[in-house]
């Protein structure tokens, strides 16, 4: 089940891989777009936040991760390396976190962003849980541009794209969460 | 609300007064434009509700209300477009294609143009409000994000986000006359009331660049929160707003010692800022949370949030305030009581019997200019007069009798007059004008008229009623923000 979970999730990167396009690092498009999916897990909230609450360890819940480096624990300006695949790393720098809330936040930062990894520019993200009875409720949200930053892009690269690739994460990633947090329930 | 006058404020009280005075007076509006949803959210701020959703074009985002027409203009990124909006009747008008990326916007009511900032291109496109033809083509920057205009329409700013400075734009030439520096990559810029203060939201450097514009020095870089994306001034420029992006909070900076004096909560991602026509109000649009929250100026609380739509953005100058063109009953013109001049021959060879006869055609001269202007003008008697005047003099100078007169002939207004003869050579044309209500002397006029052709008599009544005019013109002007402050 989980490996299902793995494979299916490694595919929305491998499909992003292939749009390779180069950009310059700082510019982006005019809009920016959003993305908010939540999930219902059948676990208290502070057993899922207890999984996810290490801003450097993601391995462990998120399945396209196999890996995660980090610098700085859970204090704002803390780093962490994702590693998608041999060569495919993602890196990420906690921007604030609030245990009291259950939430943090984080952001890619523009320099280190590869496109072709995911299609977006200036990429910022919050995941919180909320109790919700006895369950809980997983809030995942991003806020972005889209990846090509100049008038016209490519299909691949416009702001649909950035969109449907940014939910596929969290789809996977919340789809992820709650198995694990169920699984150890 | 607490610097209405006494009158205003217990009349007020009465809630079928404020009803009477909330018809009179249309709610200030803000127009909100909402990203994701594609539509402008009407807020009415004197309810705190929505009102309407307006269908506009793809992706809006800047925005700009004209302060004098019923107009507001909306940038569309998504399809390329400026949507105007009919702020009176609250409906989108048309779409005009403009450019390839227009995002700040800015109308400049006394040019009768639109400025439009194109991300892309480079350049502000000059579109006439009129024809809304594209009329010129300014290049600026690297991608021009926020735009500001100085009161007398003499400069344009224009941010140049990628280039890291100001374009100062001379109207008249319709170039580039001057750039500053400012922090890393100014997006949001703001103008203080007198013309002589620049504020920028740097994106990159998270700090606010404070020009002073007359020396086109930097005075100030003020370190804010994440992200700043726009500034708005309130409390008489005296405090700086600030939305910082990435940390959900406004920073406040007082504008006298140039320091952040509080940060304050607000939704995520807060985008656009104005400040309401009161001055104390500071309206933020939170784009992720799809709200606008209100900041009390005073206080440094914030006071409400208002769901909007979906990616409330609200780049530019949003509101609408209450428009005088949209209260007819205060702008009325409230009718006139106009008595008999009477004459004053101060000269030691009175040619009386002349003077008299010119005295007595003031009065139908007058009343035909303000006929002309469109003044009601009431009817009294002769014999009603000069009951009361008792013979010559007596009325001018006498505020309460000429209230007296002025209500059993029903008129609002009355305007006494005397034909003040000191010389041979020229005569002061005198004219009191009296609140009947009140029984106040709320104006003086004085005109001179040299020579006694009839065409000069004519033409002093003439400038007599201009004057009138432009004193009730500024008095419905008053009584109307009276009681729109309300």
């Amino acid at each position: 089940m989980m490996t299902n979970i793995h494979s299916r999730a490694f595919k929305v990167f491998v499909v992003l891989a292939l749009t390779a396009f180069a950009c310059s690092a700082s510019a982006h498009g005019p809009t920016r777009q959003k993305v908010t999916e939540t999930i219902n897990i059948e676990a208290s909230a502070e057993a899922v936040w207890e999984i996810i609450k290490d801003f450097g360890v993601a391995h462990t819940w998120l399945p396209m991760v196999q890996d995660t480096e980090s610098d700085g624990g859970n204090e704002p300006g803390a780093t962490r390396v994702l590693t998608l695949a041999p060569d495919v790393k993602v890196y990420e720098t906690l921007k604030s976190y609030d245990a009291s809330k259950m939430m943090y936040k984080y952001k890619i930062p523009v320099a280190t962003h590869d496109v072709k990894i995911l299609p977006v520019n200036n990429y910022s993200s919050t995941i919180s849980v909320e109790a919700d009875g006895e369950n809980c409720i997983v809030s995942w949200k991003g806020a972005f541009y889209r990846g090509y930053p100049n008038n016209d892009p490519p299909e691949e690269l416009n702001d649909e794209a950035a969109v449907k690739a940014v939910t596929a994460l969290y789809k996977a990633g919340l789809a992820g969460l709650k198995e694990v947090a169920e699984a150890s329930k | 609300m607490l610097l209405c006058p006494l009158v205003l404020c217990s009349t007020l009280l009465h809630p079928a007064a404020t009803a009477e005075a909330a018809q009179r007076c249309p709610p200030t509006l803000a127009f909100l434009t909402n990203q994701q949803s594609g539509d402008v959210s009407v807020l009415d701020t004197r309810r705190g509700v929505i009102t309407d959703t307006l269908k506009v074009g793809k992706e809006p985002a800047g925005i700009s209300v004209s302060s004098v027409s019923p107009r507001a203009y909306v940038s569309n990124p998504g399809d390329k477009t400026i949507s105007v909006i009919d702020t009176r009747t609250i409906e989108t008008l048309r779409s005009i294609p403009v450019g390839e990326g227009p995002l700040a916007l800015l109308v400049d009511d006394r040019r009768a143009q639109l400025y439009v900032a194109d991300w892309h291109l480079d350049i502000i496109s000059v579109v006439s409000v009129d024809s809304l033809a594209i009329v010129a083509e300014i290049p600026v920057g690297r991608s021009p994000s926020g735009l500001a205009l100085s009161a007398d329409s003499r400069y344009l700013y224009v941010s140049n986000r990628d280039d890291h400075s100001i374009s100062r734009v001379n109207l008249d030439t319709l170039e580039v006359d001057a750039n500053i520096a400012t922090g890393e990559r100014p997006f949001g810029i703001t103008l203080s009331a007198d013309g002589s203060r620049l504020y920028t939201a740097n994106v990159q450097s998270n700090s606010v660049t404070v020009i002073d514009l007359p020396s086109r020095t930097v005075l100030s870089e003020i370190s804010v929160g994440d992200r700043p994306y726009d500034v708005a001034l309130a409390k008489k420029d005296s405090l700086a707003f600030v939305t910082d992006q990435y940390d959900n909070t406004v920073s406040v900076i007082n504008t006298e010692n140039l320091q952040v004096i509080k940060t304050i909560e607000v939704g995520e991602y807060p985008e656009g800022i104005d400040t309401h026509p009161d001055d104390r109000h500071v309206y933020v649009a939170n784009w992720f949370d799809n709200t606008v929250g209100i900041i009390d100026s005073h206080t440094l609380e914030m006071i409400d949030t208002i769901d909007t739509g979906d990616g409330t953005r609200a780049y530019g100058n949003f509101f609408a305030a209450h428009q005088r063109f949209q209260s007819p009953e205060a702008n009325e013109k409230k009718s006139i009581l106009v008595l008999d001049f009477e004459l004053n021959d101060l000269t030691l060879h009175p040619a009386v019997e002349l003077e008299e006869k010119r005295v007595k055609t003031l009065k139908p001269l007058l009343i035909e200019d303000l006929k002309q202007l469109e003044y009601p003008l009431a009817p009294l008697s002769v014999e009603r007069q000069q009951a009361e005047s008792h013979g010559k003099g007596y009325i001018f100078d006498r505020p309460a009798v000429a209230a007296r007169l002025g209500k059993l002939a029903g008129s609002d207004w009355v305007l006494t007059g005397r034909l003040h003869k000191a010389s041979f050579l020229f005569v002061y044309l005198k004219a009191q004008l009296i609140d009947t209500s009140t029984a106040e002397l709320v104006a003086d006029f004085v005109i001179e008229i040299k020579g006694w052709e009839p065409r000069l008599t004519a033409k002093g009544v003439e400038a007599l009623a201009v004057k009138l005019d432009k004193t009730l013109s500024v008095l419905r002007e008053q009584k109307q923000d009276m009681l729109c402050k309300g």
